[in-house]
């Protein structure tokens, strides 16, 4: 693979990290499926592109990108608790609805940032160098991935642990569980919007369809970086989530290298989470059948 | 301390049907009372602990505490007063949390929960402590996952959790039906001595008959919703458990023919 590739790999990685480290928060702390991720996603590259384009300042667009999926965030947490609506149910209608905004945020379905100052072009006129892109998006990706650590162990965001690990428990515990999940979606919708306003700078655009299935691709980080980081706990947790983040970016890459068409990718995306969810199950009842074929006298052998 | 005002819970069954799980219940718990509750299934008792923790909301009747009245209050804001053990030890501790997040969970009952670090050096002793005073070797355990632990160590940790933050009342939801003989034992010994050490008041439902007679200084009885015995004192020390049987076959049978009355 040439240098320029694995770059490739490495910034895309990251920077789709931070969303993966979004949808850590919502499926993996707070047990919640949550679907907003795909509306979220594009509104944070709506707002950024739309803001850079108005001439503000690309610092300023990326915080109210972010300020923007808290908002997404706390629709779909709103909906879920105030109206009983189901958690799928709940993102999917903010899903759907974001489209419309972004739409309208944007003007029309593609916003181009051609020759534009945003925060990549920023970093990349302070030093000339390859690296320098890779650079500040690790800088970047570590600085949320350690925030959201340092969240999670304070007394608040415990809570939030408790919420997704046993909502009865907390709940005789003093915590007010509904609160819970909303501060937990709309900061899962924060991360995912912003990832959303730095991918649209560092593509060098912002597109109505960019937000498509990122739901299942961030899934697909989450599950292959637990697969290889299989150590408990919030700190290796959310690292599981940008290294498996970045595997993704490498296998979508490889593909792609091997002759697939970018349209094909979705599908091996859901392939690979398929699988991912099959080969526990497989290796379950295999082992199952496997002990029932087994003599009784054979199976006490193996302790002796 | 804590009393009950004419409480009532219907339960809505298929088909426009309901139950009357709770019907006028009046109760009052002095300050340091502990309560042991008896009574067939389907006598209320488990309604009677949700109406009182706010988990469930009665259809009529009010629940006062310490001077303030509870009853629209939801439950998350009784439980900076009112703590509870369930009988599933699954469900009173957080199982991929460690040992000393849950009690840190727990050490913050009632507070606001902020941005402070939630298990730091100072929780940690202070943990540790907790647990080396209970013999279980839970203090070697702090950085475990609950879901490692027995469900005698998990339901042990749970009472801990409960009573740690001296709540003004403490509910017990038949906490020690679902351990083995000895773990069960082991509990119960715990459960005395936080509740003697902490002198909490205490509501407890039980299945075990002796128990509801030796634990604690009242026993409450219940039937069909109604609290129809009420030992204590003297006459509580008198009984045993074959006569407290017997009670409870002649309460029912006059409850009976009462209700029989009532009809014709």
């Amino acid at each position: 693979m040439s240098s320029t590739l694995v770059l490739g790999i490495l910034e895309q990685g990251l920077v789709y990290g931070i969303m993966a480290l979004g949808v850590y928060l919502t499926f993996r702390v707070l047990n919640f499926p949550d679907l907003t991720v795909d509306g979220s996603f594009t509104l944070g590259g709506a707002i950024a592109a739309a803001m850079i384009v108005a001439g503000h300042r690309p610092a300023v667009a990326t915080l109210v990108a972010v300020l923007g999926g808290l908002a997404a965030g706390a629709a779909t947490g709103l909906l879920h608790t105030r109206l009983r609506v189901s958690g799928l149910l709940a993102g999917i209608l903010t899903m759907t609805a974001l489209y419309s905004v972004n739409l309208r945020v944007m003007g029309r379905s593609n916003v181009p940032l051609l020759r534009r100052e945003t925060l990549i072009t920023q970093v990349e006129s302070l030093w000339a160098s390859p690296w320098t892109t890779l650079l500040f998006l690790l800088v970047a990706g570590l600085a949320v991935k350690l925030l959201l650590d340092w969240f999670l162990q304070t007394e608040y965001g415990l809570a939030i642990q408790a919420t997704g690990d046993n909502p009865a428990m907390i709940r005789s515990l003093g915590v007010d569980t509904d609160q819970a999940v909303l501060v937990g979606l709309a900061l899962s919708n924060g991360l995912v919007a912003l990832s959303g306003a730095l991918v649209a700078q560092y593509q060098g655009f912002a597109d109505v369809g960019m937000g498509i299935g990122m739901i299942v691709a961030g899934l697909a980080s989450v599950i292959l970086g637990q697969a290889l980081v299989r150590v408990r706990g919030v700190f290796f947790g959310t690292l599981a989530a940008l290294v498996g983040s970045i595997l993704y970016r490498a296998a979508a890459g490889l593909a792609l290298r091997m002759g697939l068409a970018p349209g094909d990718l979705k599908l091996i995306t859901a392939l690979v989470v398929v699988a991912a969810l099959a080969v526990p199950r497989t290796l379950e009842w295999a082992g199952q059948l496997r002990r029932q074929a087994r003599p009784r006298s054979e199976r006490g052998g193996e302790y002796a | 301390m804590l009393s009950l005002r004419g409480v009532s819970k219907r339960f809505r069954l298929d088909g426009g049907w309901e139950r009357p799980a709770l019907q006028g219940v009046d109760l009052f718990l002095a300050e340091g009372d502990f309560a042991t509750v008896i009574g067939p299934n389907g006598a209320g008792k488990s309604t009677l602990l949700n109406v009182v923790a706010g988990t469930l909301r009665p259809e009529e009747g009010q629940i006062w505490l310490d001077g303030r009245e509870l009853s629209h209050w939801p439950e998350h804001r009784r439980a900076r007063w009112i703590a509870r053990v369930f009988q599933d030890p699954l469900r009173g501790t957080a199982a991929h949390l460690t040992v000393e997040e849950n009690l840190a969970l727990a050490w913050a009952r009632g507070r606001r929960r902020g941005l402070r670090r939630a298990v730091g050096a100072r929780e940690r002793r202070r943990f540790q402590e907790w647990l080396e005073q209970l013999n279980l070797g839970l203090e070697h355990r702090l950085k475990q996952p609950v879901g490692l632990l027995s469900g005698g160590q998990r339901q042990a940790l749970a009472l801990v959790m409960a009573a740690a933050t001296r709540p003004r009342l403490l509910l017990l939801d038949e906490h020690t039906a679902a351990l083995d003989p000895t773990a069960s034992r082991q509990v119960m010994e715990l459960t005395c001595r936080l509740v003697a050490e902490h002198r909490l008041t205490v509501l407890m439902v039980t299945h075990n008959m002796e128990q509801a007679l030796e634990v604690g200084n009242r026993t409450l009885m219940m039937h069909e919703g109604r609290i129809i015995l009420d030992l204590q004192g003297e006459a509580r020390r008198r009984m045993g458990v074959e006569e407290l049987v017997a009670s409870f076959a002649r309460l029912r049978g006059e409850r009976l023919v009462e209700d029989r009355l009532l009809l014709g």
